[in-house]
């Protein structure tokens, strides 16, 4: 009997298919980590990660009828869609508002930046502006630039043309910059340039 | 600005790391909450077989107590329509057998 960690995930796919316990297993042990991983950037909290991780392996378990890999997606690639969309439902259901309008209702720290030397205040800054981008925005993001997907993987996993994902990422990026600035952690030169402060 | 300095920032954003019994637990919920549909779905009669098992299998409390509520019922029912109708026959009998008597004596 071949070794079912030497399999491909999509040889492991055809076995769940065929209700094999044993390679959803496999597929659990090899991917957890990475999907916690994207579900904790898309919605900022460590229960709900792991909440949006366990349903979407669920998921796959219960219909993986619904993974065709004759369609020529990877099943990563195809499995960042499944737990994208878990991530979206389950923050719309827990946060209506959240799916508004870029960062209004971001808290307006700028009294206490001062006090924020530590690293990880920083950290936890930057992660609310993050939280606040706009949902597809905050999507096309992760996809890109924290889990590293290329323009055309990360489109596919939107739904989207590349064209537009691109647009997506320049707006993300220019509203990070824009708050990261006004936040006083992004710093402009005298040519009215920012430039990155660090703490800690 | 280029994208350097936004990019430097960005990647000081850590994730926790996720609890390590993680994994455990979702191969467990696979094992215990559901069972994987997906042979089944390939059988059609086979399909249909689980849909109606699915359908009856107890445990299921409140579908269970309906159903032994309706059949109490309905056998309840059915038992009293069969006692009064065999009554009725012992009271055709009894009438026939007495009308038969009395038209003898008359005749």
């Amino acid at each position: 009997m071949p070794d079912l960690n030497d399999m491909t995930d999509e040889d492991l796919m055809a076995r769940v298919k065929n209700a094999d316990h044993e390679a959803f297993s496999v597929l659990v042990h090899r991917y957890t980590n990475l999907f916690y991983s994207a579900a904790y950037r898309m919605c900022g909290q460590q229960d709900d990660a792991e909440d949006i991780v366990q349903d979407a392996f669920l998921k796959l378990w219960n219909r993986p009828q619904v993974w065709d890999a004759l369609r020529g997606a990877k099943f990563t690639t195809w499995f960042y869609r499944v737990v994208t969309n878990q991530a979206i439902d389950f923050m719309r259901k827990k946060k209506p508002a959240a799916a508004g309008d870029a960062l209004d209702y971001v808290e307006d720290t700028r009294d206490t930046q001062q006090d924020m030397m530590e690293a990880d205040e920083q950290s936890a800054m930057i992660e609310t502006v993050i939280q606040a981008l706009p949902e597809r925005q905050k999507t096309a993001l992760n996809l890109c630039f924290y889990e590293e997907l290329t323009n055309k993987d990360a489109a596919q996993v939107m739904g989207v043309g590349v064209k537009a994902l691109e647009s997506l990422l320049m707006r993300a990026k220019s509203g990070l910059r824009e708050e990261l600035h006004r936040r006083g952690i992004l710093k402009q030169d005298d040519n009215g340039v920012g430039e990155a402060t660090y703490y800690g | 600005m280029d994208d350097y300095e936004l990019n430097e920032i960005l990647k000081a954003r850590d994730v926790p790391p996720m609890r390590s019994n993680l994994e455990h637990r979702i191969v467990q919920a696979s094992l215990s909450v559901s069972k994987n549909p997906a042979v089944s779905k390939g059988n059609s009669v086979l399909a249909i077989f689980t849909a109606i098992l699915d359908a009856v299998i107890l445990p299921k409390p409140a579908l269970s107590m309906a159903l032994v509520l309706v059949f109490g019922v309905m056998l309840g029912g059915y038992s009293s329509g069969v006692s009064e109708a065999s009554t009725n026959i012992d009271a055709d009998a009894y009438f026939l057998a007495a009308e038969t008597i009395g038209y003898g004596d008359i005749l």
